[in-house]
């Protein structure tokens, strides 16, 4: 995966884990709020109980100071701390709904107080019939506390604070446990966010710092560029103004060196012809050779021009049968010897791409070398071929024209493909000295290599290969 | 008799060339221009009214002074030698050389072999190409 993708899985990845922080801090906080009301809820339990309870002890003394002094304020007073006791039941029945065990707890105790007033009104009658002085032992029954008097109103009352105490106790533990998770909620929340954006600032360096230092290449690269387009620049100028002066060369070769040989030659014929009488045989003889000289010039011109010319054209790559043009050049050469008979085989299907006037000029020479060399045996044979190519050439099909002709000495194998080399004396078999040197540059213009294999008297085979695909310059 | 104008700077050229010709029974008068300026000097001549124009054109490409296909140019460029028949001799087979005269519109090419024996058939056949067989283009 590229670079690109990796950032935004880290991305999607960080906006999930700050998702699930910030939703686990609101899940906390939540619950902080609700065990915190849970709180104030048996807060406000207590604080009810503990009005009733006040009521009831105010209730009660309030009877006690009737009976002792006969004010009727202090029986006031009593039926106001009836009433207060009523409606705080009543409020803490509703709030205590949801907790069964605090409501049959509650209706223990209306029922305590219902029996505890009963006897309380009981002994306010009784003390406002009384006229005169005070009858203490006549009030005394309802004075006394039972044990079902005020001591289990008490009780009762003692056991519902003690339950919302628990409760309380347990509600502030929650919420002081909340109150933890909020706080490490909320500190990993900010922790991560400083960490996401330390990444992200530490992301966005580095990025900035890369971009830098890509510019920083780039320039250096354009500048190396611009360098390069210029030496390129003089090279190519070079290489064209030495072009120009090869061409010049061989134009001036072309024509100059030729110009006096033809001299040589036509006023040599015009003496042959023109003073036959005059020469003795001897004289013709001396004609002929220097005729013959003049040829050999000639030619020697020639073969240099089309070394020469090998290395200026400009190559026209196309697909080339090979072995069809391999026979038609055979039968063209064979065509100046009619008389010969000379067997040449060509495997068929060999193709190959390159410029087809050159490599023809390949062909022209090896197929014209095999048949020079083999004329002197008694069955000539030539054979082009194609095999696939070994050890430096693995990969590479490797083309070669083989002959059973006169073969040469090993030794001498480096000295063929250059020009002017020759290993036959002109006496055994002509030739410029120039063919191979032309092969050789020719191929290494197709960016291939050749090479040749031969034992004297036993035919040779020069092979060459040619670069796979289409070749530049 | 129609004649005919050999533009060559090489004296033993000239001078082995109108020997060819004369073995090819080639009886015509032969003018010779030694270089491209004379041979343009010549054709002026011509276009003048001062000189009949010539039945075949033999030319030299390289030439002191004017180069033979500046020579070349220069006929056809003229309407009273535009038709004339122009052969190219020389030592030249340079590829560009040859497109290049036929560009300029020359009736044919030949390379001046340095074997003698084939310059004098090819001059043999020459003479009787364009003096004998070739219909030549009314003089205008």
């Amino acid at each position: 995966m590229r670079t690109s993708g990796w950032y935004r899985v880290a991305m999607f990845g960080a906006m999930i884990v700050v998702l699930l922080n910030t939703l686990f801090a609101v899940k906390t906080l939540h619950t902080l709020f609700l065990v915190q009301g849970w709180r104030a809820h048996t807060l406000e339990v207590i604080t009810h109980t503990r009005a009733i309870d006040l009521e009831i002890s105010q209730g009660n003394s309030a009877v006690r100071a009737y009976l002792l002094t006969g004010y009727p304020s202090y029986v006031e007073r009593f039926h106001q701390a009836k009433g207060t006791i009523d409606s705080e039941l009543v409020q803490l029945q509703k709030l205590t709904i949801d907790n069964p065990a605090q409501q049959n707890r509650i209706l223990y105790l209306k029922k305590r107080i219902l029996i505890k007033r009963a006897a309380l009104e009981t002994a306010v009658a009784m003390r406002s019939g009384m006229a005169g002085p005070l009858d203490m032992t006549a009030l005394q029954p309802s004075l006394s506390d039972s044990p079902d008097g005020l001591p289990s109103v008490y009780y009762c009352i003692d056991r519902i604070e003690e339950e919302e105490q628990r409760l309380l106790n347990d509600r502030t533990r929650e919420v002081h446990h909340a109150e933890v998770l909020v706080w490490v909620s909320f500190f990993s929340a900010s922790l991560l966010d400083i960490f996401l954006l330390a990444a992200a600032a530490e992301l966005l360096i580095r990025v900035l710092r890369d971009r830098q230092t890509l510019a920083d290449r780039a320039a250096e690269i354009a500048l190396l560029n611009t360098d390069l387009e210029k030496r390129v620049e003089l090279r190519t100028r070079e290489l064209e103004s030495s072009n120009k002066e090869l061409e010049a060369f061989s134009y001036s070769v072309s024509h100059d060196l030729r110009a006096p040989l033809r001299t040589i030659d036509g006023f040599s014929l015009a003496l042959q012809e023109d003073f036959a009488d005059k020469l003795s045989g001897e004289g013709q003889d001396y004609i002929n050779r220097v005729r013959a000289g003049v040829q050999r010039m000639g030619s020697l011109i020639d073969a240099l021009l089309q070394l020469s010319r090998v290395t200026r054209t400009e190559l026209q790559h196309e697909d080339i049968d090979l072995s069809q043009m391999a026979t038609l050049v055979f039968q063209e050469l064979k065509g100046a010897e009619p008389a010969r008979s000379v067997t040449f085989t060509a495997q068929p299907g060999l193709h190959a791409n390159g410029d087809s006037r050159l490599l023809r000029n390949v062909l022209e020479n090896l197929i014209g070398n095999a048949l020079k060399f083999t004329s002197k045996v008694s069955d000539p044979q030539i054979e082009f071929g194609g095999r696939p190519g070994t050890g430096e050439l693995a990969g590479k099909t490797v083309y070669f024209v083989q002959d059973n002709g006169a073969g040469f000495d090993m030794q001498y194998v480096d000295r063929l493909f250059t020009a002017f080399q020759r290993l036959h004396g002109d006496r055994d078999f002509k030739g410029s000295g120039i063919g191979l040197a032309t092969v050789s540059r020719i191929i290494r213009r197709h960016h291939g290599s050749m090479g040749a294999f031969s034992e004297p008297g036993k035919g040779a085979n020069f092979y060459f290969t040619l670069a796979d695909g289409p070749i530049a310059g | 008799m129609p004649m005919i104008l050999l533009v060559e700077d090489d004296p033993d050229h000239e001078a082995l060339a109108i020997r060819a010709l004369r073995k090819a029974n080639v009886a015509n008068d032969i003018h010779v221009a030694r270089d491209g300026a004379e041979a343009i000097a010549f054709m002026q001549e011509i276009v003048d009214g001062k000189r009949n124009a010539p039945q075949l054109v033999l030319l030299d490409l390289k030439l002191p002074k004017v180069e033979g296909l500046e020579v070349l140019r220069n006929i056809r460029a003229s309407d009273k030698t535009a038709l004339m028949p122009v052969v190219v001799l020389t030592s030249s087979d340079e590829e560009r050389d040859i497109v290049s005269s036929y560009r300029l519109g020359v009736n044919s090419y030949i390379r001046k072999p340095v074997n003698f024996t084939d310059f004098a058939e090819a001059t043999r056949q020459l003479g009787m190409y364009w003096l004998l067989l070739n219909q030549c283009p009314p003089t205008i």
